[in-house]
């Protein structure tokens, strides 16, 4: 996997809503994530060399103090609490410490998760009905 | 104006209770007792009015009492419960836990009417009030909404078991979380859980049991359902006593869940599942296509095992199980 081909993938991400992006190619595998804090970190399994030298484009701290919320669960994303009902928030909302942002299901287990910082929602990482894993970027707020 | 609650102990035993007596014992007017039981009989209750002799209700009715249940609860649940709540109208049990908090937990929580009850995803719970069972109960879970899988699972074995100690058999538990008799619904549970990432989180769950399910409520529910009264008989309706029984055994179960997971219920589970063997389908509630194949089991924690035609295994954490048609 070559600079350039990291670097696209940098700005693919940048780009988009997502949390992540994970490319395997034979024994290559790289995953570049947005990080809860300041600038964008970047994990690699087996290609550590140039991933170190591809960090060096990216803007220092692009965005002030971008907190994300994490998923403490497995589960289904859910951005209302029925499919009839608006969504909880949307990227721009105001949201307050305790406000509702979305519901985690799995196996009708209902999780509604809380806003743990007051601010604005800069970013909504995932789609309605979309599998989330333990611990994956749901939201960011600053 | 009297409550509910209030005029329907005085008409509880089905006999016939003139105005002035209701009024009397109430401490109001004979036409404020007139307007308190048309109100009853707009909630779906039958009353018969006769001139002359008064009211009398179709059928006795067993009011949930909080001092009767706590007496039905073992010393051990008593000894850890710190609240047992009986209102007579709620928006859901579920939520007023939540409101109460983990601070609060272990509680308890039953009620006679649900104005928001909620079954899957935003549909409504339907089921006539001093009737049926809704009741949920608390817990604070030290390990965290990670460590959360096959507990609605868990909480379908043991309302199984409470029915079964009432003597009904052939309950059967669908995938993650209805009750069924015979292939048709007795009851559902529903586990809400607040918590963030890292932190203990609280729990809830609810349950909700048809008891004694009325004409009118039929029609509101989409599905083939059963009521306790129709596979058990009157004997075995005293609402109390099964109140008592569900919070017992729903707390004992979260204890057991909080030390050992879902291992300790998998097999008990199993015994009772609904479809095993069966040819099913998996529609997802958000986006996403439907998946079939036979069911083989559960994972360890509480997963569906779905097994293709082509031979690979699926993990199912979500959605609804249906069998498959023709």
């Amino acid at each position: 996997m070559d600079i350039r081909k990291i670097k696209k993938l940098i700005e693919l991400l940048e780009d988009s809503q997502l949390g992540e992006i994970e490319i395997r190619q034979g024994e290559e595998a790289i995953r570049i994530s947005r990080a809860s804090n300041a600038a964008p970190a970047i994990a690699a399994a087996s290609v550590a060399a140039p991933v170190a030298a591809a960090a060096d484009p990216v803007p220092e701290a692009p965005e002030a103090e971008t907190h994300t919320v994490k998923s403490p669960m497995v589960g289904t994303f859910f951005t209302a609490s029925s499919p009839d009902s608006p969504p909880f928030v949307q990227v721009g909302s105001r949201v307050s410490v305790g406000d509702t942002l979305c519901i985690i299901e799995a196996m009708k287990i209902f999780n509604e998760i809380e806003a743990d910082k007051s601010g604005t929602i800069r970013a909504v990482l995932k789609e309605n009905g979309q599998p989330v894993q333990y611990g994956e970027p749901l939201f960011a707020i600053d | 104006m009297p409550s509910h609650t209030e005029i329907l102990r005085l008409l509880a035993d089905s006999r016939f209770h003139s105005g002035s007596e209701l009024g009397r014992a109430l401490g109001v007017g004979r036409g404020a007792v007139h307007n308190a039981v048309h109100r009853l009989i707009g909630e779906g209750l039958e009353i018969f009015s006769v001139r002359g002799r008064g009211y009398r209700l179709a059928t006795p009715v067993e009011v949930l009492d909080g001092e009767r249940i706590r007496a039905g609860l073992p010393p051990a649940v008593v000894g850890q419960l710190r609240e047992l709540e009986v209102l007579e109208e709620v928006d859901s049990t579920n939520s007023a836990l939540l409101r109460r908090g983990r601070g609060a937990a272990p509680a308890a929580c039953l009620t006679e009417w649900q104005s928001a009850g909620r079954g899957r995803r935003g549909r409504n719970w339907a089921a006539s009030p001093w009737r049926n069972l809704m009741l949920s109960v608390s817990w604070e879970l030290e390990a965290g909404a990670n460590q959360i899988g096959g507990l609605s699972l868990a909480a379908g074995v043991a309302v199984a078991r409470v029915l079964e100690a009432a003597g009904i058999r052939d309950v059967r538990l669908k995938w993650p979380n209805d009750v069924l008799w015979r292939q048709r619904k007795l009851g559902g549970i529903l586990v809400d859980l607040a918590g963030v990432l890292g932190d203990p989180c609280l729990v809830v769950v609810g349950v909700g049991l048809n008891l004694a399910l009325e004409p009118g409520d039929a029609a509101e529910i989409a599905q083939p359902w059963v009521d306790v009264r129709e596979v058990a008989g009157e004997s075995a309706l005293s609402r109390n006593r099964l109140a008592a029984a569900l919070v017992a055994e729903l707390l004992q179960s979260l204890e057991i869940f909080a030390r050992q997971g879902f291992a300790p219920f998998r097999e008990p589970w199993l015994e009772r599942h609904a479809m095993q063997g069966e040819e099913v389908v998996i529609t997802a509630d958000g986006a996403g296509d439907a998946l079939s194949g036979t069911a083989v089991g559960i994972d360890p924690v509480g997963a569906l095992v779905l097994r293709d035609a082509t031979g690979r295994q699926h993990r199912v954490l979500s959605g609804e199980l249906s069998l498959r048609r023709g």
